[in-house]
């Protein structure tokens, strides 16, 4: 197998990676001009036969998305750009927005011409205060090298990229929790149907789609859809609703390693690749005891499991809930399980909106059961209460309006399932490991 | 115009009163009470705050959207949203208060006026990253060199100390964020000297 080459992070070492000038240089917005020379329809086809699915954690196909949009809708139609990225270990869209936003500009601009928009709104943490600047500025220089705005280079196309930045709420990043917080409101996300694409921004269709996916799509437009398809993992003959993973991926590594950072691969790439060819093996000389394949709440891998391929299909095999943002996270094996399952919790506990039941409630209560092993009174059969809380919460048992508590249950699941032993031992012998740094956030 | 009535009115007592001693007590209280009043009516925010408002307007289909563009602009002068802030965003919004109330309430950043930042805000991230690479004892060192709790600010109002959860910068574990930059790599001593240089 010929060297990968990177692509969407082709750019991110430049000197000058982050200016309109650098990016034309490198033959930027070739593919842009190539996609207003097509017709809308046939730059969605493109998409769609790219098999791209959203690289924002649920895996959905991006072209198909786009297809659901009302056919000769009169507009406004608008496009909502998730860089709300919260996801714990997850930074892929960090570094593409300030190392590279006219990628993803580019990508903004091919998608409002496939979907016929002339308004997208770019959904940016605020925490990513680094990433407002470097993306407002080149939106600037945008507009001034006439790119955005009225009439591009006389095409009759108008567009226009709005940055808005959020307040802090991890809630944000599902789809109509941030359709309903740009609005202006609180982001409790909506019932669906009606799915965005029929009825979202300010009522109008609207598309929501991740800053890894829009960048993908640059790249599809630019060097065509068999460079994209030629990176695969195929679907899976015995799952008939898997459509295969294509495409290269941005795989974030943190935690327990010696080389933390982020590597573009094709999908399909190993937990132990990751960990110990572009991780640089656990730190310390230790080994991994779990692996969380995509953002906390993909779940966790086992050390036994690290073999397991992370394309979209591949963590689910094993008891994971999906790929999610492919951040992978290493625990080495002198970390107790318990404290990494604590801080998913008390990470879930702070971040649920609050609307449903099921999940406020039972967000809270993790955490409290998690704070009572963890303070020596915790009891055999906290376990399986652990396990019961987790069971009724979210959309697969149909008790929530999104993923979010799916997301909170699955680590706890997870966790429990592959290390009862641990837990069993840890609350046997009545340990503690709540450390002072943690009772001084417990107390505000 | 409410205060001009208000001085109106004043005025005529003024004639009324003027002329009988034994009411001077109540008349100064009720000057008292006009002058609470006019105080209270004072706008909070400053025509320039209002100005940037007003032009995000023509960036959003409706002026609702603006909710959190307006939090922030409010927020970023005044280190806090109080009340009357409130009140006055919605006026310019052409919302109730409350639904400005409610969207400001749900956003953990800002804050209330009990309850301002200070000069400068510093976020230390305690999220699985960052808590695997000491994240949180390096919270912990740092709220014992300043003497705070998080979430409360120094003594002389230099640095507000909160808890974040991911930044997003977990290949630099354990970081912070001053305001909205991101520090990363940190250890105790450059966290002390990243902060001790903050002004």
């Amino acid at each position: 197998m010929p060297e990968f080459e990177p692509v969407l992070l082709a750019r991110i070492h430049k000197a000058d990676s982050t200016s309109l000038e650098g990016y034309r240089a490198d033959g930027g917005y070739g593919a842009y001009q190539k996609a207003l020379g097509m017709a809308p329809a046939d730059v969605t086809k493109m998409v769609v036969d790219s098999s791209l699915r959203g690289r924002g954690g649920a895996g959905f196909p991006c072209g198909l998305k786009w297809t659901f949009l009302p056919k000769d809708h009169p507009g406004p139609i608008y496009l909502a750009v998730n860089a709300d990225e919260s996801e714990p270990g997850t930074f892929n869209n960090r570094i593409l927005m300030e190392q590279d936003p006219h990628q993803l500009i580019e990508g903004i601009a091919i998608a409002c011409h496939a979907i016929k928009s002339e308004k997208a709104f770019l959904y940016i943490r605020y925490e990513y205060g680094r990433c407002y600047r470097v993306l407002a500025q080149a939106v600037q220089e945008c507009y001034a090298a006439g790119l955005l705005g009225q009439n591009i280079q006389g095409t009759g196309i108008n567009l226009d990229i709005q940055l808005h930045r959020g307040a802090g709420a991890y809630i944000c990043g599902e789809e109509t929790g941030l359709i309903e917080s740009l609005e202006g409101k609180r982001a409790w996300p909506r019932i669906k149907p009606p799915f965005p694409a029929i009825e979202g921004l300010f009522r109008k269709p609207t598309i929501v789609n991740n800053v890894e996916t829009l960048c993908c799509v640059t790249q599809i437009l630019g060097r065509g859809v068999d460079w994209f398809k030629s990176m695969r993992v195929p679907p899976d003959p015995k799952n008939p609703r898997d459509p295969g993973s294509y495409g290269p991926k941005l795989y974030c590594i943190s935690g327990h390693v010696n080389k933390p950072g982020c590597v573009e691969l094709p999908m399909g790439v190993t937990a132990r690749e990751l960990i110990d060819v572009h991780g640089g093996g656990v730190w310390k000389g230790r080994k991994a005891k779990a692996v969380v394949p995509g953002g906390i709440s993909m779940g966790f891998l086992s050390a036994d499991e690290l073999d397991t391929p992370l394309d979209f299909a591949g963590p689910g095999k094993v008891g994971c809930m999906g790929l999610g943002t492919a951040a992978i996270v290493v625990v080495d094996d002198q970390t107790s399980m318990v404290d990494v399952l604590f801080n998913c919790c008390r990470f879930f506990a702070h971040e649920s909106c609050g609307q449903c039941t099921p999940c406020r409630e039972g967000t809270t209560w993790m955490r409290k059961i998690l704070e009572r092993i963890r303070g020596g009174h915790g009891k055999l059969e906290d376990l399986d209460l652990l396990m019961e809380v987790a069971g009724s919460m979210g959309i697969i048992p149909g008790t929530t309006i999104c993923g979010l508590s799916d997301g909170a249950a699955w680590p706890v699941k997870n966790a429990i399932a592959k290390f009862r032993p641990e837990f069993e031992e840890y609350i046997r012998e009545g340990r503690r490991s709540i450390t002072p740094a943690q009772e001084l956030m417990a107390t505000h | 115009m409410r205060f001009a009535e208000d001085f109106k009115e004043l005025k005529a007592l003024t004639y009324v009163f003027g002329t009988q001693k034994a009411d001077r007590v109540e008349f100064i209280n009720f000057q008292f009470a006009v002058l609470k009043n006019w105080m209270l009516q004072m706008p909070v925010l400053s025509e320039e705050i209002r100005e940037q408002i007003r032009a995000e307007f023509p960036n959003y289909p409706n002026k609702r959207a603006v909710t959190l563009p307006a939090l922030h602009i409010v927020h970023h002068a005044l280190h806090h949203v109080s009340l009357p802030a409130i009140r006055e965003i919605a006026e310019l919004l052409e919302l109730h208060p409350s639904e400005v109330h409610d969207t400001m309430s749900f956003y953990g950043i800002f804050r209330t006026e009990e309850n301002p930042y200070g000069k400068r805000r510093v976020w230390f991230c305690r999220s699985i990253s960052c808590m695997l690479r000491g994240g949180e004892e390096l919270m912990q060192h740092m709220c014992e060199k300043l003497h705070v709790h998080p979430g409360g600010t120094t003594e002389d109002g230099r640095i507000t100390v909160e808890f974040a959860e991911c930044l997003g910068a977990c290949e630099g574990a354990p970081c912070l964020l001053v305001d909205d930059e991101c520090h990363v790599n940190l250890d105790e001593k450059s966290a002390e000297k990243l902060i001790e240089e903050l002004h």
